[in-house]
């Protein structure tokens, strides 16, 4: 496997938000149809199809552990399904195993689907499955600890040790939701928030807001991933533009947040954890992170996008929050960031939120980001990761390989 | 909230408002069983001196069985925290607002844990922490962490 080996060609994605009528099989079903579609290809191409895990309610995931999807959506001459989960890294983790299977030779065309439907569940029955996903029942749930619980905890400890205000932090749910407001599928486009809104909504967890949590959500994407080969003859007969896979770079840190590594223990210079992994994915791709037209950041809570935002080079470590509170990461600023607006903003679909910044990625290199397009953007990076900040993935992409 | 307006708004069981403990393992059982002696033991390799919090089945530095609990000193400080006021599990929502808190133990490891016995506006970074031990049932007693008194 090496560089620009294999790339994507079309995507497919549904509006994000709460539509309980919508069930997640509908939701898996026509965003495959609608990636089959994009990319140009029949859905009797797909040799393989793979699916990523729906959060809480067993049903679609046993399904799809028994081979339902390729049946349901048309793709009779499949050969492989699988479902691969790595919580919110599952992203990266998918696109790996696309990767081995477009390398073994057994497909040539690989659908990728994910598809979450948390309307489905009474808000008891979130609270108490979130209240204990993520955190040790052993050693953080008899205190109480909740997601929003840790990501405070790490926002208290980047403030204070690397001189980020929370005004700053604020300002990275302003940019968020500016971009999502030029997003059709985004669950939150309506309406621009401010500093002051953020800081005013309601007091979550000390020091985070509301509007500083994310929102569960429904949604679905999904993509069609090919051999550069492939990809080029379909270019050449329907015109569609490939996004090549140039680089990648991973680490894992720890399950529990007091057991992280040294480099993440450290929480004003997080960076030092993070910023290996990005610079093993530069390194691939032979390029760095001035070559870059956009930052796709998946944190979930603003200071975490500040802590990734400060590891990919857009500016110096520690400096990230500045950048933001000066707008240069929102619409029209120099360095775009996180263009669809994450889970902030777009709406958080379990295991899904790496995989809708991923296809707004490819429709961004692609030139089909509507009126949230980057001019002439050419490469750019993508990052994930999941558990409780357990480990951090990154990704370059480009619309030529360089 | 009390409890009663809790039980009414949500409509829930006193079962949905027990409050979640720790079930021992195989491996964890001495630091439950240390702690309900108010000790606080940390699994140490005899072989290469790491210590594991949380303890786990063998010494993940080194691989090795030959392991010996080590009382700890009770003496840490607050490395971050954070003042939770909503969206927790059922059970915990009467104690809002309450602390989640890093704490990092004076032998190295860190741990989740929470602040007592302190006025949530007096909590700062850095400060000095010493243990104490809340008998939160007849089996379980939970390590928390109070200021130490100047």
């Amino acid at each position: 496997m090496g560089k620009g080996d294999f790339a994507i060609i079309g995507t497919g994605e549904v509006p994000h938000g709460m539509f309980p009528e919508r069930s997640e099989f509908e939701i898996a079903y026509t965003v495959a149809r609608n990636a089959v579609k994009d990319a140009g290809i029949d859905m009797k191409d797909v040799g393989a199809v793979l699916t990523a895990a729906h959060i809480m309610g067993a049903e679609y995931n046993t399904e799809m552990f028994f081979g339902h999807l390729p049946e349901a959506i048309g793709a009779r001459n499949n050969r492989i399904y699988a479902t691969t989960v790595s919580g919110g890294g599952s992203s990266s983790s998918i696109v790996k195993t696309a990767e081995g299977i477009l390398e073994s030779g057994e497909a040539d065309t690989v659908l990728v689907v994910h598809a979450q439907r948390f309307s489905q569940f009474s808000a008891n029955e979130q609270i108490k499955y979130f209240a204990h996903a993520g955190s040790s029942p052993e050693w953080e749930v008899p205190y109480g600890m909740t997601y929003n619980g840790l990501a405070a905890m790490m926002a208290n400890a980047y403030m204070e040790h690397s001189g980020t205000t929370i005004e700053q932090i604020a300002a990275v749910s302003v940019a968020c939701r500016k971009w999502a407001c030029l997003q059709p599928n985004a669950m939150f486009n309506k309406k621009e928030i401010t500093i002051e809104d953020v800081l005013k909504s309601k007091m979550v967890a000390a020091p985070l807001t509301a509007l500083m949590c994310n929102m569960l959500c429904d949604g679905g994407s999904a993509y069609v991933m090919t051999t550069a080969k492939k990809a080029r003859q379909i270019a050449k007969k329907i015109g569609v533009k490939p996004v090549y896979l140039l680089g990648h770079g991973s680490r894992y840190s720890h399950r529990f947040i007091a057991s992280a590594v040294p480099s993440f223990a450290d929480m004003g210079t997080m960076y030092k954890f993070f910023m290996p992994a990005a610079n093993d994915a530069y390194e691939q791709a032979g390029l760095g992170p001035k070559d870059m037209d956009i930052f796709e950041i998946y944190g979930a809570y603003p200071h975490l996008d500040l802590l990734i935002m400060d590891a990919v080079g857009a500016c110096e470590p520690g400096k990230s929050g500045a950048l933001v509170e000066a707008g240069e990461t929102s619409p029209g600023g120099k360095y775009p960031t996180t263009t669809n607006g994450e889970a902030l903003s777009f709406g958080h679909t379990g295991t899904g939120v790496g995989f809708a910044l991923f296809v707004e990625s490819v429709r961004q290199l692609q030139g089909k980001a509507g009126q949230a397009q980057v001019p002439d953007a050419k490469f750019l990076i993508f990052n994930c990761g999941g558990g409780a900040y357990s480990d951090v993935h990154f990704t370059i992409l480009g619309n030529k390989v360089p | 909230m009390d409890v009663n307006t809790l039980k009414e708004k949500f409509k829930l069981t006193d079962d949905d408002l027990k409050k979640p403990l720790p079930v021992p393992t195989k491996w964890s059982k001495p630091f439950w069983e240390g702690t309900k002696q108010h000790k606080l033991l940390l699994k140490t390799c005899k072989d290469c001196g790491h210590i594991d919090h949380p303890p786990y089945l063998y010494c993940t530095e080194c691989l090795s069985d030959n392991s010996e609990w080590v009382q700890a000193s009770g003496r840490a400080t607050l490395y971050a925290f954070a003042i939770n006021e909503v969206g927790v599990p059922f059970p915990f929502m009467p104690d809002l607002p309450y602390v989640t808190a890093l704490v990092d133990l004076k032998e190295g490891p860190r741990m989740l844990s929470t602040i007592v016995e302190c006025d949530l506006k007096d909590i700062k970074n850095g400060m000095e922490l010493e243990v104490i031990f809340d008998d939160v049932s007849p089996e379980i007693s939970l390590p928390k962490w109070k200021p130490v008194k100047k």
